[in-house]
């Protein structure tokens, strides 16, 4: 993209909404950590995400916008 | 008591916000922008409060206590997942083109990008008419909330005074202090509602012997509600409802928050922050919703948040949740009156030259008076609506998730134009009107046909088609033989402060 965006973040995006669905786990009950599975998965997708997101800041800042 | 409490904190926040006013620099863009000039922390504590409505706090904490854990990952882990993302691509570019061409306005970014007024008018059309239902369940969750808080309905204060509570005092905070005033509130209120959330959830957690005890309860008494199911339904939901936050950059408040930032860094703290921030506001709301309903047989009376809280906490907490709700409620108010009035003066008033020889600070008043004109409407409608805060966030949030198509296509896509996005507008009114129409007939939560596929997963895919298919029909813009669509068409700069 010549906005200065890289596409590879986009792949995070999409790798997300694939873990996003985790469908293997939707009909499970036990708990996790003392929460449900599904809710113990999807809090942790939240903790992955932002992981993935601060390496999005470091490598993937677009460049030339503050000049 | 907790009036007590409510009327300090809602004196705090207005002396906060009126003291935003004495660094008013007396021009346009400072009013609805604060001369972008918002900084890292400011910056995602204003998007989280803004993004984080009755809907979440009300809405998600009610719809958990009907159907479980699964609203979690219905709202909350799939905006932790998808917003970060939109703030990244949409927000940064508009902030790099709003800063080079002085835009207020996303119509005003959508009229010069394909040089068409029409086609400007008709987003404001839409993005008006979408926000009273979204601004709607804010002025109705504040009634709510306070009558429940105050004894219940019949022996409490009646709804409407919380709700017109919040809005007169949001009303004159954003009327005299503007984007600074604004956003300085939203850091203080979700400030507040973090910390009070967490102060009553530990208070109604230890109630039921904690957070393990209490799934332990709900995952005998109501097994559904502690996993999210395995059939269709169940699918045909979660792959619907993970396009909704999209809805989130299309909203006209989130640009004009984008705009204000002070330079591209600010936004770092709040991409990478968000999925956090988002997390710690959506988990307790969801686990003490599905908790309610070890402590209250439905139907429930009232938002089952605010009834677990009286029921198990002291009056001092119940006042604190009070503000916690109040601010949850105002942080998104505020911005969305603030980005109403910005719209009015700026894509009306001053496009269409209505304010005559008045200068621009004068002409904001048109704006002011739009706005309250707006906002009494919407308490009108809070006194007849009876649909749940959930369902009525929801449909507003399906409407704006339709328009992302084009407002990512007038950022990205060169060879976007004006007759692709007139068409993807269209098809968004026309299948949210239609669905809309189809869910009067449904008792209980709607999805086309009962098949769990919500208005939203037809919506977003037939609006990205539609535009699609109506540029690639029609000539190409300028933009597309090899001049940067931010530069055409050639016009002037939207500087006009």
């Amino acid at each position: 993209m010549r906005h200065g965006h890289p596409r590879w973040p986009l792949l995070v995006a999409l790798a997300g909404c694939a873990l996003f669905q985790n469908f293997w786990l939707w009909s499970d009950h036990r708990l996790v950590a003392g929460i449900p599975s599904n809710l113990a998965y999807h809090l942790s997708l939240c903790v992955v995400a932002a992981a993935a997101l601060a390496a999005v800041v470091r490598w993937g800042w677009p460049g030339g916008l503050d000049g | 008591m907790v009036l007590a409490v409510l009327a300090a904190y809602l004196s705090m926040v207005l002396g906060l916000g009126l003291f935003g006013h004495r660094l008013f620099r007396g021009t346009g863009e400072d009013y609805f922008l604060a001369s972008r000039s918002i900084g890292p922390f400011v910056l995602v504590m204003t998007l989280l409060g803004t993004n984080m409505t009755a809907y979440t706090i009300l809405g998600a904490s009610g719809e958990a206590y009907q159907r479980g854990i699964i609203v979690f990952a219905l709202m909350g882990s799939s905006t932790a997942l998808l917003v970060p993302f939109q703030i990244y691509y949409l927000g940064i570019r508009s902030w790099q083109l709003g800063r080079r061409h002085g835009h207020v306005t996303q119509v005003q970014l959508v009229r010069q990008r394909y040089g068409s007024d029409s086609l400007g008018l008709l987003l404001f059309a839409v993005v008006v008419a979408l926000m009273l239902p979204y601004l709607l369940i804010g002025v109705k969750g504040a009634g709510d909330a306070l009558s429940i808080l105050t004894g219940g309905p019949g022996a409490g204060l009646p709804g409407w005074i919380g709700s017109l509570a919040v809005c007169a005092v949001t009303y004159v905070y954003v009327s005299y202090g503007g984007m600074r005033s604004t956003s300085w509130v939203n850091a203080l209120q979700t400030t507040v509602f973090l910390l009070f959330g967490v102060g009553a959830y530990v208070a109604v957690m230890s109630e039921f012997g904690g957070l393990e005890s209490a799934m332990e309860r709900l995952r005998s008494d109501h097994p559904g509600m502690a996993s999210f199911g395995s059939d269709r339904y169940a699918a045909l939901q979660m792959g619907s409802f993970m396009l909704l936050p999209l809805c989130t950059g299309a909203f006209p408040h989130l640009y004009s928050h984008w705009l204000s930032a002070r330079s591209a860094r600010s936004f770092r703290l709040a991409i990478v922050a968000y999925p956090l921030l988002v997390a710690a506001t959506w988990f307790p709301s969801v686990t003490m919703g599905a908790v309610g309903r070890l402590q209250f047989e439905p139907p429930l009376d009232g938002p089952v948040l605010v009834k677990l809280i009286v029921a198990n906490t002291g009056e001092i907490v119940a006042g604190c949740l009070a503000a916690g709700v109040f601010a949850a409620i105002m942080s998104s108010l505020d911005s969305q009156i603030l980005s109403l009035g910005a719209m009015f003066t700026h894509d009306v008033v001053r496009h269409y030259g209505l304010g005559g020889k008045l200068g621009p600070a004068r002409q904001v008043w048109f704006g002011r008076l739009f706005v309250l004109a707006f906002l009494a409407a919407a308490f009108v409608c809070s006194l007849f609506v009876s649909q749940s805060i959930f369902a009525l966030g929801t449909w507003a949030l399906t409407g704006f998730a339709g328009l992302l198509p084009v407002l990512a296509a007038t950022l990205f896509w060169d060879r976007a134009t004006a007759a692709g996005a007139a068409a993807s507008i269209f098809v968004t009114a026309g299948l949210w009107a239609w669905f809309f129409w189809d869910s009067l007939s449904v008792h209980g939560p709607y999805s086309i046909g009962g098949t769990g596929l919500m208005p939203v997963g037809v919506i977003v895919p037939m609006a990205a088609l539609a535009l699609v298919v109506g540029s690639l029909l029609t000539r190409p813009p300028l933009a597309a033989s090899g001049r940067p669509p931010d530069l055409a068409p050639a016009q002037q700069s939207l500087q006009d402060h």
